[in-house]
């Protein structure tokens, strides 16, 4: 039989940010994708830490570790696991693999989240202009768009990078990573800004005609005021969606980039590079391989994941 | 110069002694040696007969002898090109032979004009007469190296050229004038710029080798050489695979070196490096009856040396390779700085970084151990490197620590090619560890031995990160290389690459000109560089280079050839 009275729950007004709170908290993938994402970022961040835990720097040769006649492979199983270098070391030179993958992780980090940043303030501001003045405007910077995503870039980046490096050498810049690390920013950027762009683009096409905005317009609003405070506050949930889908996609560039040799140059620790290191070695010393090849499939997939959750979480229409 | 450029190598695993392989021969005395006559010393159960398969990851860069400067392809080639003089490695042991020579070459002064014998009754692939008119045209052919790049420039380089003589494409009127045959045809005579008396070593190129006017179809002749040994050319597709059949004129009689096994050869291109490898891991399909010329053992070595399963098919042995660092002395003046540099590095991390103890054997000296009438045992830093490669860091602290404003300060550079950047890496550390600041230059792969050698420049480094293959198995082709000064030019240091520019040297050097017998001769060069190393320490020697191949259990007499610091198939046959 029903129950008389109290259980029945009051009804309360929830704001859309909320109601997409409310369900990001419920889903599990979230939770774990998250926790994973978190992970990988304390880890980063705590990489000092760690150096001073195990007492050794990620660039200093062990060579007591290897194994002179065998090729330089690590001495002891799992290349070379022990107490003191949790993940082994690298074969040839004996550096600490774990120092190099948390550090490694820091780079890849470091380097996706500020060309996601580039990216976003880019994207969003061409995405906006584009889609609220349209016309000869719209024109011009779509076809822009169209012709960036049409470029193979990862030969262009390949191509471009010795070149800005130049650029920037000539202009004072330290040489090593302090230029390249910067031009590898611009140039993931310059490849990453159309998709949130073209997305912005569409998304203001369509709220630029509503009536909020017409009544701005009516009340003699400026142009900056219709754009940055009626049109941008509504249009945080799709960035958010794109950036954190936009973020994996720039870890894989970034290491893509490494492994070819136009990315972070060594003895500077990275994902890329460590893969690269590993191939001659992949049938002696397999931990080596999968080692960065894991970090970078848990960190992209839970960036994907998380992506995927928040743009669940946004979309009142899914129903999970 | 920097030459026997080599394929897929990246470096190693595994230990083997190389046993000596070559004894300098003495290139003056000419007298004649019942040896010199053919046919080749027997090979140990060898029989005739089958298909030698060679497996090879890229194709041959050349095999026009006037372009072909690859230690592998110098070595293969030899199947049916044959040259003035030639080398000839025999139970580990490699001396210098007369080719189509009769004898090793006589100078009556001092090595500036050279006269070689040559072998009657020699014959092509379609049994014409090989004579010394085709000798003649084959070295005057590689003056047009405009068209037939790619190959030694030791003719222009050494011989005299008083009429300008371009080369018979761009001047067919004109002859090279210091070349000249006898009446009857049966010597050569050669005039020098100046006293060359590792001239008959350089004789062993494939400019000294015979051309048919007839058959030189100019750069297409890089598709079908005329043949002049035991094998010819039956079809050549490049990238794709070349079969060699016997050339029934070729008489064992005539050739103190070479023998003709097996029925075929068939030379297949296009394998990938790990599939190889595993082919003959596995010893498997043509692999089975067969070899490689370009593919080291690389990610296999582990598992293949020091295992008795593979032991009768796994060859290492001795490149020609020298690795070392060059210390520039324009930019580092100061002797207790560069001293200090040679203490500080640490020879064990970098043979580890290159792969250890299966890459090579630590190196006091550029020259390697087996060239023995030049090479000596010498500490380096107080210590005998072999024993105790590590690094002398409480030596380079005192030395640095004697010397008022010490430049430390310096700038590496290293090529980005294979295990270079980790060995330079290894270097850098050792480096800071004794207290220098040690910024690194990575330079690209092209142009890097341009790179290094410019003098004068902004930026230019301070150690430079380099190798040696010699051309010849002597001292006279490694020091004068690398450390005569004489002819650096202020914007060039040729490939002098620590800018070594001592008078008491360039004394020793000339007295080492003047000295024509090879034995004096390579003992002055060993003296030479043991001075640059200890008293100048213009270098810092890091280690001589090992090469790791392997070879299909069917096949008999594969060997390392000492001339090449190759692998060679010369006298490999099939077993039944």
């Amino acid at each position: 039989m029903s129950s008389t009275g109290t259980s029945v729950p009051a009804i309360e007004g929830r704001s859309p940010s909320r109601l997409a709170w409310e369900k990001l908290r419920r889903d599990k993938t979230a939770w774990v994708s998250m926790t994973i994402v978190l992970v990988f970022i304390v880890m980063a961040l705590a990489s000092p830490i760690f150096q001073w835990i195990i007492k050794t720097t990620p660039d200093a040769f062990h060579p007591n570790t290897l194994n002179d006649a065998r090729g330089a492979l690590p001495l002891g199983k799992l290349g070379g696991v022990s107490g003191h270098h949790w993940f082994g070391v690298e074969p040839r030179t004996g550096r600490d693999i774990f120092l190099r993958f948390v550090y490694g992780a820091r780079t890849s980090l470091l380097i996706a989240l500020a060309a996601t940043t580039v990216a976003t303030v880019v994207g969003v501001l061409i995405g906006l202009i584009s889609g609220f003045f349209g016309g000869r405007i719209d024109q011009f910077l779509s076809r822009t768009l169209e012709i960036v995503l049409a470029f193979p870039s990862i030969l262009f980046a390949l191509a471009i990078t010795p070149v800005l490096e130049g650029v920037l050498e000539n202009s004072g810049v330290p040489k090593g990573n302090a230029s390249r690390i910067p031009v590898m920013i611009i140039v993931m950027a310059t490849f990453g800004w159309p998709y949130i762009a073209r997305i912005v683009r569409g998304q203001v096409i369509s709220l630029r005609e509503r009536e909020f905005v017409e009544a701005a317009r009516a009340l003699g609003a400026t142009r900056t005021h219709l754009v940055f405070k009626q049109i941008l506050p509504n249009l945080w949930a799709p960035i958010l969606v794109t950036v954190a889908l936009n973020i994996p996609t720039f870890i894989t560039t970034e290491a893509a980039l490494t492994f070819l040799g136009a990315g972070v140059i060594e003895p500077a620790s990275d994902w890329g590079a460590m893969l690269l290191h590993s191939v001659p070695f992949y049938s002696v010393d397999p931990l080596y391989t999968f080692i960065p090849g894991i970090g970078l499939f848990l960190l992209v997939l839970g960036f994907n994941l998380f992506g995927d959750s928040v743009r669940d979480a946004l979309d009142p229409k899914s129903a999970r | 110069m920097n030459i026997h450029r080599k394929a897929g190598l990246i470096g190693s695993v595994a230990a083997l002694a190389a046993t000596a392989f070559y004894a300098v021969p003495t290139a003056t005395a000419a007298t004649a040696n019942p040896s010199w006559v053919g046919p080749a010393p027997v090979i140990k159960g060898a029989v005739t007969g089958g298909t030698l398969n060679i497996l090879n990851q890229g194709d041959f860069e050349h095999i026009d002898p006037a372009r072909n400067y690859v230690g592998g392809t110098l070595d293969f080639y030899r199947f049916f090109i044959r040259t003035l003089t030639q080398y000839r490695t025999i139970n580990g042991k490699t001396e210098l032979v007369p080719d189509i020579a009769a004898d090793l070459g006589t100078t009556k002064d001092q090595g500036k004009t050279w006269v070689f014998k040559l072998r009657p009754n020699l014959k092509y692939e379609d049994g014409t007469a090989i004579t010394c008119a085709d000798l003649k045209y084959g070295i005057e052919r590689s003056y047009n190296d405009d068209i037939l790049d790619g190959g030694t420039t030791y003719a222009h380089d050494l011989l005299a050229n008083p009429t300008d003589y371009k080369g018979p494409y761009t001047t067919p009127t004109k002859n090279l004038s210091s070349v000249t045959c006898s009446p009857k045809g049966d010597s050569v005579k050669f005039d020098l710029q100046q006293a060359t008396p590792y001239f008959p070593f350089v004789t062993t190129f494939g400019a000294f080798s015979p051309v048919p006017v007839a058959h030189d179809t100019k750069q297409n002749y890089d598709l079908h050489p005329w043949s002049s040994g035991p094998y010819k050319i039956a079809s050549y597709d490049r990238g794709k695979q070349m079969t060699l059949v016997r050339n029934k004129f070729w008489d064992p009689n005539t050739d103190p070196l070479r023998h003709n096994f097996p029925d075929t050869i068939k030379v297949k291109f296009g394998f990938e490096q790990n599939a190889l490898e595993q082919q003959f891991v596995s010893d498997s399909g043509a692999a089975q009856t067969g070899m490689t010329l370009d593919t080291e053992v690389v990610t296999n070595l582990a598992t293949v040396s020091g295992n008795d399963k593979y032991k009768s098919r796994f060859f290492a042995f001795n490149s020609p390779y020298a690795r070392y660092l060059a210390i520039n002395m324009d930019t580092v003046k100061d002797l207790n700085v560069r001293k200090a540099i040679q203490c500080a590095v640490d020879l064990k991390t970098v043979l580890l970084a290159a792969g250890g103890s299966a890459a090579g054997r630590y190196a006091n000296s550029l020259i390697p151990s087996n060239i023995s009438l030049a090479y000596r045992n010498f500490p380096v830093c107080g210590r005998d490197v072999k024993m105790n490669p590590e690094s002398q860091i409480a030596a380079a602290k005192a030395l640095l620590a004697a010397t008022p404003n010490a430049k430390k300060d310096l700038i590496l550079a290293y090529r980005d090619k294979g295990v270079e950047p980790a060995r330079a890496e290894a270097a850098q550390q050792a480096l800071q560890a004794v207290g220098f600041t040690v910024t690194m230059q990575k330079l690209p792969r092209a142009g890097y031995y341009t790179a290094i050698g410019k003098r004068g420049v902004s930026g230019e480094p301070d150690v430079i990160q380099t190798s040696w293959g010699f051309d010849w198995p002597a001292a006279s082709g490694i020091v004068y290389a690398l450390l005569d000064g004489r002819t650096m030019l202020a914007t060039d240091s040729h490939s002098n690459y620590s800018r070594s520019n001592v008078p008491a040297i360039q004394t020793l050097f000339e007295k080492a000109d003047a000295t024509i017998a090879t034995a004096p001769q390579e003992k002055l060069l060993g003296d030479i560089e043991q001075k640059l190393i200890q008293d100048y320490a213009a270098v810092v020697p890091l280690y001589i280079e090992t090469s790791n191949f392997m070879a299909g259990s069917k096949l008999g007499g594969v060997q390392p050839d000492g001339g090449y610091g190759t692998i060679s198939p010369l006298y490999a046959w099939l077993k039944k």
